[in-house]
């Protein structure tokens, strides 16, 4: 029996191949889901290689690792996808939680399958931030302070941030903007918490503004802005600065690594925030989401590896204890630097960032 | 090959499609368009329709079951801020230096490689110049990072010398900057009027220098005149490098030194719906960018027409 090949049953073929084609993601993506995958995006060091290793080897799951360095960046990509998201774990700082739970991205925790919640610490399993609407919203993993990380051999430690400003600076100091913005605007005498700018938006946006042309006004002073952790390290190693705002992760690499680094937090006070795993809104592998934040709960040696692999201090039951004494020594801050630290206001962050956003983009434009 | 062609012929499937594209010379035309224009309308035209669509929406991504409002609020928020006009207006002076600044280091290397090389060195060296950019941007911006810093190649190699008692700051303002972006561009310079140069008849050059024509003069009235397509798309594909250029003024340049695009950059970046902003800023660089290069293609066509009717 011959079929002769007309134009009708040509294009039904293309027609058939082209809706194969288009059909292809989804039926790899169902495929994935039900084959023991876990996508997960992640700061840098928050999963170890040799954890992920042990884990896969244990569960068959295999970890996919996304590589985020910003929270508007990972809000923005899971608004775009619309519900589908990507991602199965997402790392969510711990002042915008609120702002994606409102948004409808993550998945409120369901303790009853998290079995190793009790691993972290009751200071942060109980924290305000973790909840909302009266449900559990992520993991917390770290903690981390901002202050001012400094070359002992080219200065003194640094008191006030004063020594941002200072002319003889000039072109010697670095600091990530928005991170930076809330510890200047306490600098001048505003409130960098905008606690008590939440139901008068004019009024922060007047500080913000101020802090804005006070910061173009002194830009001489810096000899970069930096975007990465890692970039303040380089910097510092290679001696084009001598001392830089920053959080307490690289700095306490960079001692640990044995560079002649200090950190302290400035009279002005610093701030503190917490990092950690969060599950996103209809996870696609949501078993195997439960299965990855038990193990890693499980034992405080990975919260110890994490420490290691970041310089943040674990917000994980029994991880200090795994820790040597130079390790611990680097990460200790002093009562009265430990007074200074404020945490970021949860119900006010989305609000006071959103203007700072802005201001940041006009300081690098200007 | 022609037993293969004929055995074809005998199946029927493709007799069939051959016989039917014979007949219908339209048919084999868009048959061999619609490639490259499917590549175009998705790859290029489709990506900057739906830019434009979300620059003009009050709000983007749309919460589920909304309708989109649309408004023209994010291109007048570009002329209200005038600090957003400062990094534009940055971006193209620099692009506009640093074009006329690749034309003229390149110029002299691609007459060299095309004209005073000898023939058989001449891919050899091309390939030379070549080599450096199979390797990424971002790597080359860090090995000029590694090259410039305080503590790095050049400065420890001065100072060891006993050249500088203190390094020099050579890396985030516009020394490296300008440095990095003048390696970025350079090929894309060299090879438009490599290829421009090597088509001037070398006879015209000897006939200009037997009557009489001293270098400067023949390089003025021949071999400029002649490689004016090579400058043209030389400077037209280093310009639109240049003006949108990302990576690499974050890496080298400093605080003062930030281009439109890397605001651009920065809006996307900013957590909530403020694409529909990113969006704006970038329809409003490609179509200056574009309506430059355009100008400037225009003076340039009518000068070359003025000075040939003179």
């Amino acid at each position: 029996m011959t079929h002769p090949v007309t134009r009708r049953r040509i294009i039904r073929g293309i027609g058939a191949v082209g809706l194969g084609a288009l059909a292809t993601p989804a039926l790899i993506g169902r495929a994935r889901a039900q084959g023991g995958q876990l996508n997960v995006w992640s700061y840098a060091g928050f999963i170890t290689d040799e954890f992920r290793r042990e884990f896969e080897e244990k569960t068959g799951i295999s970890v996919n690792v996304r590589l985020v360095s910003d929270q508007g960046e990972q809000y923005n990509l899971m608004v775009a996808e619309g519900g589908n998201h990507s991602a199965d774990i997402v790392c969510v700082a711990g002042h915008r939680f609120y702002q994606f739970v409102d948004a409808g991205l993550l998945e409120p925790i369901d303790l009853d399958r998290l079995e190793n919640w009790s691993r972290v610490e009751q200071e942060y399993a109980d924290a305000e931030w973790v909840t909302r609407r009266g449900r559990i919203w992520g993991v917390p993993l770290v903690v981390v302070s901002t202050g001012l990380i400094y070359n002992t051999e080219e200065m003194e430690a640094p008191q006030s941030l004063a020594v941002m400003f200072d002319p003889e600076n000039a072109g010697r100091t670095t600091y990530q903007i928005q991170d930076f913005f809330p510890l200047a605007m306490n600098f001048l005498g505003y409130d960098g918490s905008a606690r008590s700018y939440a139901h008068d938006p004019a009024v922060a946006q007047r500080a913000v503004n101020a802090t804005r042309d006070f910061l173009i006004e002194h830009k001489d002073k810096v000899r970069r802005y930096y975007d990465a952790a890692t970039e303040v390290q380089q910097m510092l190693v290679n001696g084009d600065v001598r001392v830089a705002a920053g959080s307490s992760g690289p700095a306490a690499q960079l001692i640990l690594d044995g560079f002649p680094a200090g950190y302290v937090i400035p009279r002005e006070g610093g701030l503190a925030y917490a990092y950690g795993f969060n599950i996103a809104a209809n996870a696609a592998n949501l078993d195997n989401a439960y299965t990855f934040l038990n193990a890693l709960l499980a034992s405080p040696e990975n919260g110890a590896a994490i420490v290691r692999s970041t310089g943040y201090n674990s917000a994980l039951k029994g991880v200090e204890e795994l820790l040597t004494d130079a390790e611990r020594s680097v990460l200790a801050l002093s009562p009265e630097e430990r007074a200074r630290l404020s945490w970021v206001e949860v119900e006010t962050a989305a609000f006071i960032f959103d203007l700072i956003d802005t201001a940041a983009e006009e300081i690098r434009a200007a | 090959m022609a037993s293969i062609l004929v055995r074809a012929r005998e199946f029927q499937p493709y007799r069939a499609v051959v016989d039917g594209l014979s007949a219908r010379p339209g048919l084999r035309l868009a048959l061999v368009a619609a490639v490259p224009l499917l590549w175009i309308l998705v790859a290029n035209v489709a990506p900057l329709v739906q830019m434009v669509g979300i620059s003009l929406q009050d709000r983007y991504p749309l919460p589920p079951g909304s309708e989109p409002s649309w408004t023209l609020r994010h291109y007048a928020a570009f002329f209200e801020r005038p600090l957003y006009l400062n990094a534009f207006l940055r971006s193209f002076v620099f692009a506009t230096l640093m074009t006329a600044l690749t034309l003229a280091v390149m110029f002299p290397v691609a007459y060299y490689l095309s004209k005073v090389a000898p023939p058989n060195w001449r891919i050899r060296l091309l390939l030379l110049v070549v080599a450096p950019f199979w390797v990424s941007e971002i790597v080359r911006s860090f090995a000029w990072i590694l090259m410039l810093a305080n503590n790095g190649a050049i400065n420890s190699f001065l100072e060891a010398a006993g050249v500088l008692e203190r390094p020099v700051e050579l890396l985030y303002n516009g020394i490296s900057l300008t440095v990095g972006v003048l390696y970025l561009a350079s090929l894309y310079m060299l090879l438009p009027l490599y290829a421009a140069i090597e088509k001037i008849d070398s006879r015209l050059l000897e006939a200009a220098a037997d009557l009489g024509a001293g270098p400067a003069r023949r390089f003025w009235r021949i071999v400029l005149p002649l490689s004016r397509d090579g400058i043209v798309a030389g400077c037209t594909l280093v310009f639109l490098l240049v003006v949108g250029l990302y990576a690499m003024p974050q890496l080298l340049g400093g605080p003062g030194d930030t281009m439109f695009a890397a605001t651009i950059g920065q809006v996307f970046g900013r957590a909530g719906d403020s694409w529909p902003l990113g969006s704006a800023f970038s329809i409003i660089l490609i179509a200056a960018a574009l309506a430059y290069v355009g100008l400037f293609l225009a003076l340039f066509w009518r000068g070359s027409r003025e000075r040939s009717a003179s």
